[in-house]
């Protein structure tokens, strides 16, 4: 069978610095990514980060995905394109489709950075096609070059519903509204302000209800809701739209973690099912490490530094040790602390004392 | 929870449900189901979705037939609808002409029960099963009065006719002691409290055993683990199972397209439930499959999942009153609960309800094992 010392898979933010980290400490990594191009969702942000300079703020999604790209091409690294992990059995041994072969190969540490994906919500005719995820388009569009429609309809104000608007704007789409169920806008200011500059009306407490067409959709009813977010009687009302984008949150891409058992908890606050870690970012089932969107829903910038905390981490535990490796983890745990401090940190913290194994909360404290 | 009834039923499977709902519809309404997880966390949940009657004793086409004449009118009994019931047949390969004379004579006692099935050569089993290889293959035993039925609508509607008349399911009640008294059952304890009665039956499937000695019955009924691939759907063809002696193996499409496939295992462990799927079944299971079928190759594998056959000393079923313990009937598939539902839920009830049964209840009685009357069934897997 194959082997090799660290498997990280996913070849996202979190991916790509963990398989880094892991193979400058000294150990022999083999990276899996089901896409032919590495980078995970940063290829399809064509937008700048914000943030301090050394999350790459100012720089494009698109751009920070090269960086990270020229940071494994170390002798060390083993890319696997293409690649689809398939399972993780009982035994260790993980199956994957390489270009539709299968084959198998164990690991000594596994990084699980899978991502996460988009979240459906419910609403009548919500499999109409029409309806998207935000994210998607967003691929389709940056990656791609394909317009999903003329005129849309954005669900949710976070950051990605906001900045999609925005990139739908740039590329000629009609935005008839962006509608957010909660009573204030999700996302930062900036992007809203970008949208109100358009003339593009952002809707709180307002939600959809229902998508209207038969073959495909053709309109969308949408309708105030109370701060319980109950559809308020008599404010619906139906936009002329053809499509319906949905940027209603992300989950975890999780199956992998249920498929090795580690022990999981549903933590809102991070995105949904995530597993319980300790501060290396190891779950209950040693030598198992989770990174990045599937440890818990945030920005690529915290993704970037988990996945350098599991690739030193690891590295550390399989005997690679080195004053550069601990000094990497300490930086990235502490950057990563700055990140989560202030007011816009305070559900993740709060979700992340409820990720935290017993064994570390007991060390916190 | 009720305190108090006058059946209590363990497990919330094909055979807890139908028994449930066979009593129910007999006028015994003051029943309650017990399920440690789920209605069908085990077996049933689980299964290949299909029934038979092509068996080479009396004892179980007698059982298919009861069962099958059951199906074809649950759904409406019940008011639950559709079952997805598909007559779409087995056919019972054979690759040595010594064991298509084996064949030959199930197929013989099968016509003098009523099963309408016969041999195929080669040629033929290729006719009513246009993707199987014909390697090697010399014919086959063939049905239609068998196929598929959707497992999980079954044990819906089971437990829809059971609860319309009355009966309680209890979900997530764990049973943790069953108490007798001079040698008769007086009440069962769960994690949610405890249920006075007189009659207790255990459909526990695969955890049989652990019942059992809860009263001091020794049930001979061992957790074996089963796997099950599913592939991703393509155009469904109302084709055969391809049930196959040689290779251990069955593969069947079900209606929305999917073919699902397993086989026997030489090597696993006995006496433990164990619902870990394992990468050598996908490998096994994979080349066995594309053997047979060759078109498998360009199929891919969407799903694999595991559950537990209850491995009994002659693989038939066990149903019936337990000599020992007054009150306490047993009621385990010993994987066929699904297929053998109809009359597993039939006939415990009719011994419950002190009516005549449909079958001679001596045939499957836990009894058989002492007394040395096992049923010698050639068409098991």
């Amino acid at each position: 069978m194959n082997f090799t010392e660290v498997a990280v898979i996913g070849g996202g933010p979190a991916g790509l610095s963990a398989a880094r980290s892991a193979a400058e400490a000294g150990a022999n990594v083999t990276i899996f990514d089901r896409n032919s191009r590495l980078g995970g969702q940063l290829i399809k942000q064509t937008h700048r980060f914000f943030g301090s300079e050394k999350e790459y703020a100012g720089e494009r999604g698109i751009r920070i995905a090269g960086i990270l790209e020229e940071g494994v091409t170390a002798e060390r690294i083993t890319i696997k394109r293409n690649t689809t992990v398939l399972g993780i059995y009982e035994d260790g041994v993980i199956t994957f489709s390489e270009n539709g072969r299968y084959d198998k190969i164990t690991a000594e540490k596994v990084i699980i950075a899978t991502g996460a994906s988009e979240k459906q919500i419910l609403f009548e005719n919500n499999d109409l096609p029409g309806v998207y995820g935000a994210g998607a388009v967003q691929t389709l569009m940056n990656l791609y070059g394909v317009l999903p429609g003329s005129r849309v309809l954005m669900v949710g104000a976070g950051n990605i519903g906001l900045i999609v608007s925005y990139q739908l704007l740039q590329a000629g789409v009609h935005v008839e509204a962006v509608i957010e169920a909660s009573y204030k806008i999700g996302g930062y200011l900036v992007h809203a302000s970008k949208l109100r500059r358009y003339g593009v009306p952002i809707l709180t407490r307002t939600s959809i209800k229902a998508a209207v067409g038969e073959e495909e959709v053709e309109g969308a009813i949408i309708s105030n809701v109370d701060k319980d977010f109950n559809f308020i009687e008599g404010t619906e009302r139906q936009l002329d739209v053809d499509t319906i984008l949905l940027a209603t949150g992300l989950s975890p891409l999780n199956e992998l973690i249920v498929n090795v058992g580690c022990k999981q908890r549903y933590i809102p606050e991070l995105g949904g099912m995530t597993a319980l870690r300790d501060e290396s970012l190891e779950t209950t089932v040693p030598g198992v490490y989770v990174a990045g969107d599937v440890a818990s829903i945030e920005e690529a910038s915290s993704a970037i530094l988990e996945g350098i905390i599991a690739g030193t981490s690891a590295a550390i535990e399989m005997g690679f040790i080195s004053e550069k490796a601990h000094r990497d983890r300490e930086e990235a745990i502490l950057r990563l602390n700055a990140l989560r401090a202030g007011e816009t940190g305070r559900k993740i913290r709060e979700g992340m004392k409820k990720a935290l194994t017993e064994r570390e909360k007991s060390n916190v404290v | 929870m009720k305190t108090k009834a006058e059946v209590v039923i363990i497990g919330g499977g094909a055979a807890g449900t139908s028994i449930a709902y066979n009593l129910a519809k007999r006028g015994i309404t003051d029943v309650v189901l017990l399920e440690e997880k789920y209605v069908p966390f085990g077996g049933t949940g689980r299964c290949a979705a299909q029934f038979r009657l092509q068996f080479g004793s009396v004892e179980n086409c007698k059982l298919g037939l009861l069962s099958v004449s059951q199906f074809d009118t649950l759904g409406e009994e019940t008011g639950y609808g559709d079952l997805e019931i598909i007559k779409h047949g087995y056919i019972l390969t054979s690759y040595e002409q010594e064991s298509l004379e084996i064949q030959r004579k199930n197929v013989e006692l099968q016509k003098s029960l009523g099963i309408d099935s016969y041999i195929l050569d080669a040629k033929q089993s290729k006719e009513v099963v246009p993707y199987l290889s014909t390697e090697g293959l010399v014919g086959g035993s063939y049905c239609t009065g068998e196929g598929h039925i959707n497992p999980m609508k079954m044990v819906y509607a089971y437990k829809k006719g059971a609860t319309d008349r009355g009966v309680e399911f209890n979900d997530y009640t764990k049973v943790i002691g069953i108490d007798v008294e001079g040698g008769k059952v007086k009440a069962v304890r769960t994690n949610k409290g405890t249920i006075s009665t007189s009659c207790v039956v255990c459909a526990a499937g695969e955890s049989s055993k652990y019942i059992g000695r809860m009263v001091g019955v020794r049930i001979p009924v061992e957790p074996a683990k089963r796997q099950i691939l599913a592939t991703e759907p393509v155009e469904y063809i109302k084709a055969p199972m391809i049930y196959s002696f040689k290779h251990g193996t069955f593969i069947t499409q079900v209606p929305n397209g999917n073919f699902l496939m397993g086989s026997s295992e030489p090597n696993v462990r006995l006496g433990e439930v164990d619902f870990t799927p394992t990468w050598d079944f996908l490998e096994r299971m994979a080349k066995l499959g594309i053997e047979q079928v060759p078109m498998f190759a360009h199929l891919r594998v969407i799903r694999q999942w595991a559950g537990q056959y209850g491995i009994a000393p002659d693989d038939s079923v066990i149903l019936g009153r337990v000599p020992q313990v007054e009150g306490f009937h047993v009621a385990c598939g010993c994987t066929k609960a699904t297929m053998f539902a109809g009359a597993i839920g039939t006939l415990v009830a009719e011994e419950i309800a002190d009516l005549e049964t449909s079958l001679p209840m001596e045939w499957y009685s836990i009894e058989r094992f002492e007394q040395g009357r096992l049923i010698k069934d050639p068409a098991i897997l």
